[in-house]
């Protein structure tokens, strides 16, 4: 609609252009597929000899079409002109904008989207007589690209009118001004460069950038050269003489020390630019130009929105505990506290051990995805339940608790007694294991609350992130911890007795049920190749467990046992590692018979479905998300919800993130999360969706449909049936 | 603290495995960017073909192989087979016993994606001649070698080692006139491979539309 507007005005002044009295400089704007393509001057007219600048204009659809920089990045091509010039007249190099960065899977771009102005001189003969008309005439040629590539090209003229005095053109000279103004500035202090384990590390000493960086949002390094690879994370930081950007070497870095030039942005938070121009010659970097570390949003965060965030932590982390998928372990900690209820001492030994568990395994989880998001991975929380391995061997885990549960193999002990086991009585290492097996299996379940928490503090600094989950840990472990800590409420439960071994038996099939879970994602990873490996670990594991029962307790015996149950574990999870997801599994969930038929999601089929004016429905979805499960049966696959989207013919898409998918991470980025789930509507008169709560009810979904649907649009439809 | 029992010393030697199975599962996945190098062993990689055979980079031990990465639907693609100069590339190192493989990187659903009858329509409609066409849509084979665009090209020697990494030719567009004026760096590979010396490019920015992985 707007752009359409813009065109619209475009032409209308155009038309002024061409009538207006003074005749002034002349263009002729080219429609390509998805560009509008015009060469602009600052001058309605010039004079002979005259020196001034004109620039290519490309107005660029909407929606992430972008053109390129002069150094592409991975792929692609800058635009360029080839000129056929009247006699004298000379044009220069384009003076380019400081490029942005597009990232693409795993790959990187520089370019532009919306609009790129590239500036450059024109230089006119002295010989040019007033009263005549100069006409440049050239070829412009540019690739522009969403995710697929087009090579558009058009031919166009500026024509000046030579007078006796010149004439600026405002519009088209504030345009140049602006492309300029947005144009790398020259250094005045001095950059350097130096080789570090994987690539190099760029110092800019100079006093504006020093100034810049303090307040500075984010800032990149874009290379002139093909050095560095493009996609991998920079680490920056400043210090009170300049910053410096930390980089990855790519196959193209020369051997030893070289110089490295390029561009330094800076973004400030409200997304202003600025650029400087970065020649760096090898030499050691100064201290000065590092110390503090600059990420995103890390400079505006004080101490207020700092508490609120662990205090919406330490929620999520409560609540974590009424998930679907850390209830059954949980259920392990149960049985151990009716056994400590009458001991204190012991009661509150287990407590501290068990939240110990629970803040290590959140610990390691918080450091691996800080290493990865450093190392450039989009990788977002229930990341481990990527790795078709490590659900495989996570549901062999869950079987061999719950045959532990049930008494399988407890050596030393009766086949059914309730003797020393793994959880329910193992000591302060039993419920160091239970928290860590807790946390570990909670983390993906992110709970309503915790997903904006975490998705705001993956963006901040290593420290914040960790505390984050430390506290969400703390959360999850609080209800434990507070019990054991008060024997009054400790108290209440029953006394051990025969009724435990039989409670305990029970725990065993909420365990086995995690288990079956976990195959199933399994099987959205693998298909049944993988859930037959995983089967068939875990019945060797189960035959090494009984083995180790038989042999008794000689150490040949043990080892024997052990290298049976580590070889099940091994063995499956190299199977589900070798095997890859079929195509199918992998294009998504896909839609059958009573379901709402659904489509897998693309930003660019969310693009063209908005472009038919159509209501949109996303799903961002994984199988290990318990509570996306939970609201796809109660909420989306109900006759309410259903009825609201076929009234509306309301498009549904299905992003799934069962497997690692950057596309899908990168928007769930976009609005600020880390996990799964996040519903979207876009309404139909296009622009940005209504971001729907977490947990979802018929009635919200059709609610929603309506608002999105906009007012009348029921009223349109039978409108229309009238006509008829 | 007490001692471990026997049995859940299994539940943690388990617990330990998982927890370096996933280490190494991340450390693997957090390094595919880097790519291969002239010089390099090729990365070994087995892939299904448009026949559904698997074929693997120890299939060919002792002879010169050849990796276009590509898409069908790619201007830079098309540039060099409406010219004919990849038919042509891919015939002459044919004739001469070097094993052409294109690679298709694409994921489902995104452009230049082929399933096997579409991929051999497409060698038969473009008269090309790969001794095979490697489906690669989960994109671990392209990410092996750091494939960045289409075309992406490599070529590998007979003793396995990388010669020749990046670009199709020298002049980078999509202009179709401009395949006759530049110098293509497979067939200068191929020819040093021949004459038994090194090429005088072994490793250039590669140019062309993105893989779409």
């Amino acid at each position: 609609m707007i752009k359409t507007m813009k065109r619209f005005l475009g032409v209308c002044a155009m038309a002024a252009g061409v009538l207006g009295a003074s005749g002034g400089a002349l263009a002729e704007p080219v429609r390509t597929g998805h560009t509008l393509a015009e060469l602009i001057s600052e001058r309605a007219a010039v004079v002979p000899g005259d020196l001034f600048l004109g620039a290519l204009r490309l107005d660029l659809d909407d929606g992430g079409w972008h053109v390129y920089w002069k150094n592409v990045g991975d792929s692609g091509l800058p635009p360029k002109i080839d000129w056929e010039l009247p006699e004298g007249v000379s044009v220069g190099e384009f003076t380019w904008p400081a490029p942005h960065a597009i990232p693409l899977a795993t790959l990187m771009n520089y370019g532009y989207e919306h609009q790129l102005v590239l500036p450059f001189e024109i230089r006119l003969p002295q010989g040019a007589t007033p009263g005549a008309e100069i006409e440049l005439k050239g070829r412009a040629s540019w690739l522009i690209c969403l995710e697929t590539c087009i090579p558009e090209q058009a031919d166009l003229v500026l024509r000046l009118p030579v007078a006796a005095s010149l004439v600026a053109a405002e519009a088209p000279g504030a345009l140049i001004a602006e492309a300029l103004a947005a144009a790398p500035v020259a250094l005045t202090g001095e950059a350097m460069v130096e080789r570090t384990d994987d690539g190099f590390r760029v110092g800019v000493r100079d006093d504006a950038v020093a100034a810049a960086a303090t307040s500075a949002a984010s800032a990149r390094f874009f290379p002139d050269g093909p050095e560095i690879i493009h996609a991998a994370a920079q680490t920056v930081e400043f210090g009170p003489e300049g910053l410096s950007v930390s980089m990855t070497a790519s196959e193209y870095a020369p051997a030893g020390e070289a110089p490295l030039s390029g561009v330094v942005v800076l973004e400030g938070e409200d997304g202003s630019r600025r650029a400087w121009v970065v020649a760096a010659t090898p030499a050691a970097l100064p201290a000065g130009v590092s110390g503090t570390m600059l990420s995103p949003v890390a400079a505006g965060l004080t101490l207020l929105p700092l508490l609120s965030l662990l205090g919406a932590a330490f929620l999520g982390g409560l609540v974590l505990n009424l998930m679907p998928c850390v209830l059954p372990v949980l259920s392990i900690k149960a049985a151990g506290l009716v056994h400590t209820a009458h001991n204190p001492a012991e009661a509150r030994l287990h407590g501290v051990a068990y939240t110990l568990g629970v803040l290590v395994c959140f610990a390691a989880v918080g450091a691996i995805l800080v290493a990865l998001r450093m190392a450039g991975e989009q990788a977002g929380l229930g990341f481990q339940l990527q790795y078709p391995p490590m659900v495989a061997v996570f549901a062999l885990i869950m079987f061999a608790v719950g045959l532990n549960l049930l008494g399988v193999f407890e050596i030393g002990g009766s086949l059914m007694g309730v003797g020393g086991n793994l959880a329910d009585r193992g000591g302060a290492s039993g419920a160091f294991f239970t928290g860590l097996l807790a946390a570990f299996v909670g983390a993906p379940c992110v709970g309503p609350f915790m997903a904006p928490a975490v998705g705001v503090a993956l963006s901040q600094p290593p420290l914040t992130v960790m505390g984050v989950f430390l506290v969400i840990g703390l959360g999850l472990a609080a209800p434990f911890l507070l019990l054991s800590f008060t024997p009054a409420i400790a108290r209440l439960i029953p006394k051990p007795g025969a009724w435990m071994a039989v409670f305990r038996q029970a725990l065993a099939f909420p365990m086995f049920l995690t288990a079956i879970w976990l195959l199933w994602v399994l099987g959205g990873q693998t298909g049944a190749d993988g859930v037959i490996a995983a089967v068939a670990g875990a019945t060797v594991f189960a035959f090494g467990v009984w083995l180790a029962g038989r042999i008794g307790s000689g150490i040949s015996g043990r080892a024997v046992s052990a290298g049976v149950i580590l070889l099940a574990v091994i063995g499956t999870a190299m199977s589900a590692n070798m095997i890859t997801a079929p195509a199918e599994a992998a294009q998504g969930v896909a839609s059958s018979g009573g379901e709402v038929s659904s489509e897998p999601w693309s930003p660019e089929r969310v693009k063209a479905l908005q472009a038919d004016g159509r209501v949109i429905f996303v799903d961002f979805t994984a199988r290990w998300c318990a509570t996306c499960q939970v609201n796809k049966k109660l909420a989306i696959e109900t006759d309410e919800a259903k009825a609201a989207f076929a009234e509306y013919d309301v498009a549904f898409l299905v992003a799934d993130w069962t497997n690692r998918d950057s596309v899908i991470a990168a928007a769930l980025a976009e609005h600020q999360r880390a996990g799964v789930p996040l519903y979207l509507m876009y309404p139909a008169s296009g622009g940005p969706p209504e971001v729907l709560p977490q947990m979802l009810t018929p009635g919200l979904i059709a609610a929603a449909v309506r608002t999105a649907a906009g007012p009348g649009a029921s009223e349109g439809l039978t409108g229309k049936g009238d006509g008829l | 603290m007490t001692m471990l029992s026997r049995e859940r010393w299994s539940l943690v030697a388990g617990a330990a495995v998982a927890a370096a199975l996933t280490a190494a599962a991340l450390i693997v996945s957090a390094d595919e960017a880097s790519a291969a190098t002239p010089g390099d062993p090729a990365p070994a990689f087995e892939e299904l073909n448009s026949a559904g055979r698997k074929v693997s980079l120890a299939d060919f031990r002792g002879r010169t192989v050849v990796l276009e990465w590509t898409n069908d639907g790619c201007p830079f693609v098309q540039k060099h087979y409406d010219s004919g100069a990849m038919q042509a590339l891919q015939a002459s190192a044919g004739k001469d016993g070097v094993v052409w493989l294109s690679v298709v990187s694409s994921k489902p659903g995104s452009q230049g994606y082929v399933m096997g009858a579409q991929a051999d329509r497409l060698t038969t409609e473009r008269k090309a001649s790969p001794a095979h066409v490697l489906l690669d849509p989960d994109g671990s084979m392209g990410r092996a070698f750091g494939a960045r665009t289409t075309p992406h090209m490599f070529v590998i020697g007979p003793d396995g080692r990388i010669v020749y990494s990046g670009a199709i030719d020298s002049i980078r567009s999509s202009d179709v006139r401009d395949v006759p004026k530049a110098v293509n760096y497979v067939s200068q590979a191929l020819e040093a491979i021949k004459a038994g010396r090194a090429p005088e490019t072994p490793l250039t920015v590669p140019y062309g539309c993105s893989v779409k992985y």
